[in-house]
């Protein structure tokens, strides 16, 4: 499709020389230093005397450096890429930059590094905007208490362990018992919402950050995520580097917008994009990179040969989630760090030192995992600190999950005696059948979300024991079916995603489509569920 | 490597006090430059100082034999020192180390200018006195050319480097024209 342009082409060569000779001839002048000794990942430069901590130094061949160690006579460096091609005696040159990554609408969508550059093949990415990697995070009168959910789709999560906008709430376990699912299927969920996603991925193998790419895509979750990547082949510092890097640009989400030149907030921009959630995957393999970055830089090793500050490492990181207070713009970032334990053991260094910091933790158990409860969460040990502030009032009502916890707490108590069979007192009975179908109630299968409305129902249906007349086993099946019978029939399911609670009286047109009046809706709803059970067939 | 930095400053600091109490500063820079051209010169010499199978003895013998009269006594003792504290591995560092702390002590800086075509005199002379005018030190220019920069030079001085190279220039203008708008 050839067009004639209006230009020709010798304007445009005089258009050229112009810019040319405005051009500033001036010299560049910067602060340099030589290599004194390479490998391994590090550097030690002798020289770049006014050299910050945390600043980026230039090496050769385009390979950036963090100033590191300001040490008495030379700077140990970390690089930001292949050490190969630097040799000693090699020139250094300060950039006078600390350490910040490109941050703004325009990584969306997009699969980047920690440093900010593309490695999805898709083209350069064009902001204005960038944060400093390491940041203060927001004081105490900036903040205001976690008020508002973060729907994961899953009703273990959103009924017993439920997670506000601005908390944080590890995601800790052995390795493949559905820790990455989880934070998947989060972030899945959050598609017809106003919170945006950050996937974080620390020494992953490639093909898995591949598959969570492509799995978010199928889903239609890329457009409002960004994947930073650093995989299991990228150099430590590039590891230890890229969860800040994945706060900071969750940080632009949370703070209030403001224009680049004036520095005025800009309310009406930042009421898009007000909420990031953003996932740390995983922070062991973190620790480990920052062991391995210290021992080189020989800062004295601590316990574990983890060097003493690992605690920061990730209490600092883990602070910057917050619900911003009104006056801030009310913006909020959630975190979800996941943890792998080895063996189930909880007690060891680094996952003691995450759960003290998170306000809660998900954990995630093998046995379960492999006796089919997936997702494999023991609902004992699993606690967020935040609870039913975090949810809507229809979900924590008494009646939902306000028992729920309870429940499942008094069927663990009681299920080593299920093998008693018929030998038990009738109370004991009634608790194990009950225990037994809410324990099937929220299993649930990958990359399906339930929106909280059809939670709430089916949380309410097995908490009011209309399950306990149905074998265990049909239980997902009766599931699967009672929502088809639901959502044909239009109303209910909308009104309580209007309403956000049971106990309303429905006053208007629900009348002559269901046939109830104006009863309450959560007699409406029992009876509902009768009507349904009355055609199930076992 | 930053051991033998740390080594090679506090015996050329040494160096330097025992020369100037005995009132012989006057010649040390001499003999320090005379011992790294006979390093240069030498790879015999050189071998020798790092073969760490020659018995200090040996060496000891190598030196008085060789040197005799042809150094100061103050340098040949300097020598001895070092073998006796097996130290003479870590010579070429510590003459330079000794160099430069002459130099810094007297106000010497030295710059290295780097440019496309060997630059004239008259320029050589220019550049040096901007940059004592700049730094108010005593400026020692060495001169490198190196083609790839196409025009145009930098000037490396300390830790400063002054670069007015064509290359810096191009890839300034590239940088400032695919800036997208």
């Amino acid at each position: 499709m050839a067009t004639t342009f209006d230009v020709r082409p010798d304007e445009i060569s005089s258009i050229l020389k112009q810019q040319l000779l405005r051009f500033d001839r001036g010299a560049d002048v910067y602060d340099a230093g030589t290599v004194l000794q390479v490998g391994d990942g590090i550097a030690r430069v002798h020289g770049l005397t006014n050299v910050m901590a945390g600043e980026l130094a230039e090496f050769p061949h385009e390979v950036m450096g963090l100033a590191f160690n300001l040490e008495e006579d030379n700077v140990g460096c970390i690089l930001f890429g292949e050490d190969t091609e630097i040799k000693e005696g090699d020139t250094v040159r300060r950039t006078n930059q600390i350490l910040q990554v490109p941050v703004g609408e325009a990584l969306l969508g997009r699969v980047v590094n920690p440093l900010g550059h593309p490695i999805d093949g898709k083209g350069e990415i064009h902001t204005d905007e960038h944060n400093l990697v390491e940041r203060k995070a927001p004081g105490v009168i900036a903040r205001q208490p976690v008020n508002q959910p973060l729907q994961t789709g899953l009703k273990a999560i959103d009924a017993l362990t439920p997670i506000g906008r601005g908390q944080r709430e590890l995601i800790i376990g052995d390795r493949q018992t559905g820790k990455t699912a989880l934070a998947v299927d989060t972030i899945i969920n959050q598609r017809d919402t106003d919170v945006y996603c950050i996937y974080v991925a620390i020494g992953q193998k490639a093909s898995t950050v591949a598959q969570v790419a492509k799995t978010l895509e199928n889903n239609g979750a890329m457009e409002y995520t960004t994947i930073v990547s650093a995989a299991a082949s990228e150099p430590a510092p590039l590891q230890y580097l890229a969860p800040y890097a994945g706060a900071a640009m969750g940080e632009w989400f949370r703070d209030m917008k403001r224009d680049p030149k004036s520095g005025e907030p800009d309310p009406e921009r930042h009421e898009k994009f007000k909420h990031v959630c953003v996932v740390y995957d995983d922070l062991t393999k973190h620790a480990w990179a920052y062991r391995q970055v210290a021992l080189l830089m020989r800062r004295p090793p601590g316990r574990e040969a983890y060097p003493g500050d690992v605690f920061y490492l990730h209490s600092r990181l883990l602070e910057r989630a917050a619900m911003m207070s009104d006056d801030e713009g009310s913006g909020s970032l959630t975190a979800l760090p996941i943890i792998e334990t080895q063996e189930g053991d909880l007690s060891t260094y680094i996952p003691t030192n995450v759960i003290s910091i998170t306000d809660g933790q998900i954990f995630f158990e093998t046995d379960l995992f492999y006796g089919g409860q997936r997702p494999a969460i023991n609902a004992g040990l699993s606690v967020s600190r935040v609870g039913g502030k975090a949810q809507i009032k229809a979900m924590s009502d008494r009646d939902v999950a306000g028992t729920l916890r309870v429940d499942l707490a008094r069927f663990r108590e009681v299920a080593a005696f299920a093998q008693f069979g018929s030998d038990l007192d009738a109370s004991t009975q009634r608790q194990l059948t009950r225990g037994e179908r809410l324990m099937e109630i929220i299993k649930q299968g990958v990359e399906s979300p339930m929106p909280v409305e059809e939670q709430v129902i089916t949380i309410f249906a097995a908490a009011q024991g209309k399950l306990d007349d149905l074998p265990a086993t049909v239980v997902g099946r009766w599931e699967e079916e009672f929502l088809g019978f639901v959502r044909s029939r239009p109303g209910i399911l909308d009104k309580i995603r209007e309403e956000g609670r049971l106990t309303r009286p429905c006053l208007e047109a629900l009348g002559p489509v269901t046939g109830y009046g104006d009863q309450l809706l959560k007699t409406q709803l029992s009876d509902l569920i009768d009507e349904f059970n009355r055609t199930f067939k076992a | 490597m930053a051991v033998n930095n740390q080594v090679a400053r506090r015996y050329a600091d040494a160096l330097i006090t025992a020369a100037k109490e005995s009132d012989q500063t006057g010649i040390l820079r001499s003999q320090l430059s005379g011992v790294v051209s006979l390093l240069k010169e030498s790879p015999e010499f050189s071998r020798i100082a790092h073969d760490p199978t020659i018995p200090a003895g040996g060496k000891a013998e190598i030196v008085s034999e060789a040197f005799g009269e042809s150094i100061a006594p103050i340098m040949r003792g300097f020598l001895e020192l070092l073998i006796s504290h097996h130290r003479e591995s870590a010579m070429a560092e510590i003459v330079d180390a000794g160099l430069s702390r002459l130099d810094e002590k007297e106000g010497i800086v030295t710059a290295v200018v780097t440019s496309h075509i060997a630059l004239t005199d008259v320029q050589k002379s220019a550049l040096t006195t901007q940059l004592e005018t700049r730094t108010g030190k005593t400026v020692r220019l060495e001169a490198d050319i190196d083609e790839s920069i196409t025009g145009g030079f930098s000037v490396r001085i300390g830790g400063a480097i002054y670069d007015a190279t064509v290359a810096a220039q191009l890839r300034r203008i590239r940088e400032q024209m695919t800036r997208p708008l």
